[in-house]
């Protein structure tokens, strides 16, 4: 079976782990627990009649105490790329993040994800453009990992722009 | 492997760390896996592939040749901690080392080195994790307040543009509203002076002359001199009327036009304040003004005069009207006390000032201005520009 390795990068407490544990596991929860070092998951697709397998790395998040180790990112077949949309200034990071992925692992694909939709009341990130990040992503979605509000199909986007480049997920419905 | 190897490999072993070789090809496993590794596929009857068995492992052994590739002599490398499940799907927090060692009497350099590589579970990231999620909480926190307060002040300065459209909207509202009344009370002091010069004017006019001839055929002295003071009396109520007349609308105004009406008021104004030298001028050019601007321009002229004669302490006044760039302006200039512009920022009824404000509403709600160059001692010259039509 093919195994594809996705990388989960974004600024700290955006729920990268909780995005991963509503795919993989169908669970969530409230409490919020620092992801040390690389949490690795896997969780088998189906992908137009091809089984993959996901090998998920979940890596810790970027704040001013930890740097994320681009080494990580090596092999890895694209990235989900997480904001927390109440929170403008995990926008900045993600910009950051992708711009130090480019720089040393090289351009991959990855879907950007505005997570944390059902606190839509506290939304407090209006830039249309998402400081150019929605133009280079395969997708942009707003997800919630709480009530599981695009999540399957944010790896699967992911996924279908990997194995297929040319299919148009950048079709978002952010 | 030698006896150094072995020995470390054995130690090791016992602490029920999974342990491995480096050989051509690939790693052999040293000793037994421990039973937590087996949930990994790691037992000794299957060839050991570290990097098959654990995701993290092909790239910490990656990670570890680059890095010995640069280090000379022994070299250890550690990996971050790292979390990933067996095959039952536990998850298991593990923790791995790489290690370079001397061969017996060699050097640890190159192929004369003995590589082993070492995974352990159940690594304690406890402290670290709690160390740093007191820390992330309290930034959060922090974030999540700035966020709200970033929030309630967009949603404040939203709050504010709007109650500023609405108090604009309610402002026009006001002016056209107060323009309006202007216009209707023109209209009514119009028609209350037409019938004050058409009707009454005109009985006035026919009693003077029925008593003119009443008094030329009487034939009694005493009857002569009734009737020259009941004429005397009819004249002053002509006069009155006419007066009246000219104040509440100026019938000429609807019939010759603004600069003729103010050139007839100025030449009354010189009349009844023969202290005042009253000059009007005007720069002979066609105007074009709606007849309903030119009722508000007179109606504003008026205001002004009135201003210089009760406020000025002037012995000039100069009333100008001309045309500038298609517009028609009119200037009221006077050589009295003047005054301090800054109450026309900050107007208060009775305070003086609000005369100056509602002439600048009006002007500014039919589309023109109004400029005031004074200082206190210095005379005031007020120029009205009308809108071009």
């Amino acid at each position: 079976m093919k195994q594809l390795k996705i990388c989960m990068l974004g600024a700290f407490a955006v729920g990268k782990t909780s995005l991963v544990a509503r795919f993989v596991k169908s669970v969530f929860s409230e409490k919020y627990h620092s992801t040390i070092g690389v949490k690795i998951d896997k969780k088998q697709l189906s992908l137009a009649g091809q089984d993959l397998t996901l090998v998920l790395w979940d890596l810790e998040g970027e704040d001013d105490l930890v740097r994320v180790q681009m080494t990580y990112l090596r092999g890895a077949a694209g990235y989900l790329l997480v904001v927390d949309g109440t929170r403008p200034e995990t926008l900045e990071t993600a910009v950051l993040l992708r711009r130090r992925i480019e720089t040393e692992a090289g351009v991959l694909p990855f879907v950007l994800l505005l997570n944390k939709y059902d606190l839509a009341e506290r939304w407090a990130i209006n830039d249309p453009g998402l400081l150019g990040l929605r133009d280079a992503a395969a997708a942009t979605l707003n997800t919630s990992a709480k009530d599981g509000l695009n999540v399957d199909e944010a790896f699967t986007a992911l996924a279908q722009a990997v194995v297929d480049p040319g299919s148009g997920a950048a079709e978002g419905s952010a | 492997m030698n006896d150094d190897t072995s020995l470390i490999a054995g130690v090791l072993g016992a602490m029920g760390l999974l342990v491995a070789q480096r050989v051509v090809g690939g790693y052999r496993w040293i000793g037994t896996p421990p039973p937590w590794a087996e949930a990994f596929g790691c037992t000794v009857d299957q060839p050991c592939d570290l990097a098959g068995s654990f995701a993290f492992m092909g790239l910490f052994l990656h990670d570890a040749e680059v890095f010995w590739a640069q280090a000379e002599g022994e070299a250890t490398i550690s990996s971050a901690p790292w979390s990933e499940p067996d095959q039952d799907g536990v998850e298991h927090q593990l923790e791995a080392v790489a290690m370079r060692l001397p061969r017996a009497g060699g050097q640890a350099d190159g192929d004369g080195a003995e590589v082993i590589a070492v995974a352990g579970a159940g690594a304690d990231v406890a402290q670290t994790q709690s160390i740093l999620q007191a820390a992330r909480e309290r930034r959060l926190a922090v974030d999540r307040e700035l966020a709200v307060r970033r929030q309630v002040e967009q949603q404040l300065r939203l709050r504010v543009e709007q109650r500023t459209v609405e108090l604009a909207r309610t402002n026009e509202q006001l002016r056209a509203l107060a323009a309006q009344v202007g216009l209707a009370e023109q209209r009514e002091r119009h028609r209350l002076a037409l019938g004050l010069h058409d009707h009454v004017g005109q009985l006035l006019a026919a009693a003077k002359m029925q008593a003119g001839a009443e008094r030329a055929a009487a034939g009694d002295p005493a009857a002569r001199e009734r009737l020259t003071g009941l004429l005397d009396l009819m004249n002053q109520a002509i006069d009155a009327t006419r007066t009246l007349t000219f104040e509440l609308s100026p019938p000429m105004l609807y019939e010759l036009g603004l600069v003729a009406t103010l050139a007839s008021l100025m030449e009354q104004i010189a009349g009844q304040h023969p202290g005042m030298k009253c000059t009007f001028r005007d720069d002979q050019s066609p105007k074009s003004v709606a007849q309903d601007v030119e009722v508000v321009l007179f109606q504003i002229a008026r205001e002004l005069i009135n201003n210089v004669l009760k406020h000025a302490q002037a012995t000039r006044m100069v009333v100008e009207t001309q045309t500038q760039d298609g517009a028609l302006v009119m200037s009221v200039t006077d050589d009295g006390a003047g005054f301090d512009d800054g109450v026309l920022q900050e107007p208060v009824v009775g305070a003086g000032g609000f005369g100056l404000y509602s002439v600048r509403e009006r002007l500014d709600h039919l589309g023109g201005r109004l400029e005031v160059q004074t200082r206190p001692g210095a005379g005031t010259t007020v120029r009205v520009i009308a809108p071009a039509v």
